[in-house]
């Protein structure tokens, strides 16, 4: 059942090339690991996540057109359904978080990173944001990742 | 056609993402990513994915988009706060990923490429494939029946997690 | 005043030309989809959303006519015949009006913000067949096609996705405004519609079940073969008109933009032109809305047959139904008082999503088992739940409302309240 509608725009077969398809996702992944990477605001990771989901959705969809197989897209809203948990939960650790911390930026959560012991959580609710760690402390500086590259 | 509107809602989408992670701005973001959900549910049309495309705009667009923007606003950064972000965490090593990730993967799909793994223009144009919504529910309800009632039990399991994230005392 | 049955003498040669006119553009020599059948596209996407356009001018002038009436005034009456011609001025003061854009607000989301209002709920149109069907060659096969600008296989899904794109433009000029007021109906509004949508998208899943197809024409087709959806489901149909009311942010959910407390809401920031596309939006989206009502569960155009006099009687048909329940919106806006916020969300999720749920797997669990007796018992089951639940509230009210003790003449008074 194709639609009378959509028919001027898509002709029978497959006219887009694969390889731009995959191409296209991977540099929509490239992109949200770069908004993982680079940046610390809680709220913009999560979307950084969406954007590597959606360009995994992509190349879902192209293989399952090329190999003609309806599976592919069954995946698809299996990972929306997966994207929209993610949120849900994401965005109440987002609530939570900035309830004790006032602070959206993820490197004020690190209680467990290292032997700091800031204010109890729960004594200071609310009122001013508590700046309980520098950020020039040279405690972000991953002492391994430079043999990696 | 097909072509070129593949590439300007590809171009649109892959634009838009970057302009989403580069704004200071959560609102802004937001909304640059709901133009490349826009883009990439233009390529699922292409793709004769229908369905998918639909859902694409129901469930990223008007529900998972609409709940990051009741946050953000319901956080209410204060400008000084959005703006004090001093610099980016691990910006060389972020880029470094970026970089790596883009040309490992740019190998690897030329390669792929040149072995002849992707069908070529003469093997394309007899391809077929029904993406209506009666294809998918007869896949989603018939082979993969039990991974749907699956997923039941994780959104399940996502909301008590909200609700109890959430809330302020539990009593 | 010319009488109905001459309207409807002059109409139809004049539509019939204009179907001609339809006729030349949308088939190409050979049957196939030509220029001249997107041309054809282009001329009825024109027609639609000028009507939308103007309709929403004169529901403006609707609404202030129809509230004088039921209060008893007059309402404005001195621009043109009836004060038809108030929209227009209304349009002209709204365009020579300073275009305010505050300091403190973000430039960018502020102006695109309204623009974000109107789009969707214009669009929403596209898939809604207004009238009859008329065949054409498409590929080489003759095929009944619906008159609308866009017959989608997925319709409804699509319908669902951009009523749920509405909520931006609100939200947004909300936020954008950057002044309390505005944030509060901003975030207001995208709760509410969050919330609200659950109900719509669930109220429209029986039907889509019933009707075994998600193409609005084929809905409308369905029902014109067995019986209107709203005898079959009748909460449903309730549940989708109160969604609608809610989506729209009309009374008796209009706290995104309660006057009585947040000034305006989240177009308390506005003026001008802007302001002006914040209430074409609402509008339009009122329109639709009640087009979409009348299509999924009031038989679209059909009326029992009448529409076989032709097309253009189903053109009639179709807007005397939307006519009806645009009045129905100004109706409800003076008969139910404002809900509270909490009453709003209580409503939504606590009675309409479980009174859905429940809805969706009895339609189901019937169309699986095959037993139509459901689909008779189902509605005299609603029918009869909702007057016993009126009735012990009314009994409620009548033991907690007593006349004061000792205030002559108020006897028997708890009625009134």
């Amino acid at each position: 059942m194709t639609s009378a509608f959509l028919s001027p725009v898509v002709a029978s077969g497959l006219a887009i090339p694969l390889e731009w398809v995959v191409g296209l996702g991977l540099a929509l992944f490239a992109v949200g690991l770069l908004g993982v990477a680079c940046r610390r605001n809680i709220l913009i990771m999560l979307l950084s996540v969406e954007i590597m989901l959606n360009a995994s959705n992509l190349v879902l969809v192209g293989f399952s057109r090329v190999h003609s197989e309806i599976s592919g897209q069954v995946f698809v809203f299996f990972s929306m359904v997966v994207a929209a948990a993610e949120v849900a939960v994401g965005l109440a650790i987002v609530i939570a978080l900035y309830r004790l911390r006032r602070s959206a930026d993820v490197d004020d959560a690190h209680d467990l990173h290292d032997v700091d012991y800031g204010p109890v959580p729960g004594l200071k609710l609310e009122g001013e944001p508590h700046h309980h760690h520098d950020h020039d402390e040279p405690e972000a500086q991953p002492v391994g990742a430079t043999g990696e590259a | 056609m097909t072509v070129a509107l593949f590439l300007i809602f590809g171009a649109t989408a892959l634009a838009s993402a970057l302009l989403s992670v580069t704004r200071k701005n959560p609102v802004a973001s937001a909304m640059w990513l709901v133009l490349m959900f826009f883009g990439l549910a233009g390529n699922y049309v292409l793709l004769e994915a229908y369905f998918v495309a639909a859902v694409q705009i129901l469930v990223y667009a008007g529900a998972i988009m609409v709940l990051f923007l009741f946050v953000i606003m319901l956080l209410d950064l204060r400008r000084e706060q959005l703006e004090s972000e001093p610099q980016p965490r691990l910006p060389f090593f972020g880029v470094a990923a970026a970089v790596l990730f883009i040309a490992v993967a740019a190998i690897a799909l030329l390669d792929a490429v040149d072995a002849g793994v992707f069908p070529d223009a003469a093997a394309r144009s007899t391809l077929e494939l029904d993406g209506s919504a009666k294809a998918i529910g007869e896949s989603l309800f018939g082979t993969w029946v039990l991974a749907f009632e699956v997923t039941g039990f994780l959104l399940l399991g996502a909301i008590l997690g909200a609700v109890i994230l959430t809330k302020r005392r539990l009593t | 005043m010319i009488p109905l049955v001459d309207l409807a003498v002059i109409a139809a040669p004049v539509l019939g030309l204009l179907a001609d006119v339809w006729e030349f553009f949308s088939r190409g020599p050979d049957g196939a989809v030509t220029f001249g059948w997107v041309l054809g596209r282009i001329i009825v996407v024109l027609i639609i959303v000028h009507v939308l356009l103007i309709l929403s001018a004169l529901m403006v002038w609707a609404e202030r006519r129809v509230s004088a009436w039921m209060q008893d005034r007059l309402g404005p009456n001195r621009v043109g015949p009836e004060g038809l011609l108030q929209p227009l001025a209304d349009l002209g003061k709204f365009m020579f009006k300073e275009d305010v854009i505050p300091g403190h607000t973000n430039k960018l989301m502020y102006t695109i913000a309204p623009l974000i209002t109107v789009v969707p709920a214009m669009i929403t149109f596209a898939v809604i067949p207004f009238t009859g069907t008329f065949e054409m060659n498409t590929a080489g096969e003759e095929a009944a096609v619906s008159w609308q600008a866009a017959d989608l296989n997925i319709g409804v899904l699509y319908i669902l996705a951009i009523t749920g794109l509405g909520v931006y433009g609100i939200t947004l000029g909300g936020w954008a405004g950057n002044s309390k007021y505005s944030l509060l109906g901003g975030v207001r509004a995208s709760a509410q519609m969050i919330s609200y949508e659950l109900s719509l998208g669930l109220a429209v899943v029986p039907v889509v079940l019933i009707c075994g197809s998600l193409n609005l024409g084929e809905i409308v087709a369905h029902q014109a073969d067995s019986t209107w959806l709203v005898f079959s489901q009748p909460l449903a149909a309730f549940i989708f008109l109160v969604a609608i009311y809610a989506e729209t942010n009309r009374l008796p959910f209009d706290m995104p933009e309660a006057e009585t407390e947040l000034v305006a809401g989240y177009h308390t920031e506005y003026s001008s032109m802007k302001f002006a596309l914040f209430f074409m939006g609402e509008y339009v989206a009122m329109v639709t809305g009640s087009a979409l009502l009348v299509t999924l569960f009031l038989g679209g155009w059909t009326f029992f047959g009448l529409e076989q006099l032709g097309w253009w009687m189903g053109l009639l048909i179709f807007s005397a139904k939307v006519l009806f329940f645009l009045f129905a919106f100004i109706w409800v806006r003076w008969t139910i008082p404002r809900f509270r916020y909490d009453q709003l969300m209580k409503l939504g999720w606590v009675v309409f999503l479980p009174l859905t749920l429940v809805n969706v797997v009895l339609t189901a669990g019937a169309i699986a088992l095959d037993a139509n007796w459901i689909y008779w018992v189902l509605p005299l089951l609603v029918i009869g739940s909702a007057l016993g639940a009126a009735y012990i509230g009314w009994k409620q009210d009548e033991h907690k409302i007593k006349p004061l003790p000792d205030a002559p003449g108020v006897a028997g008074g708890g009625e009134e309240a």
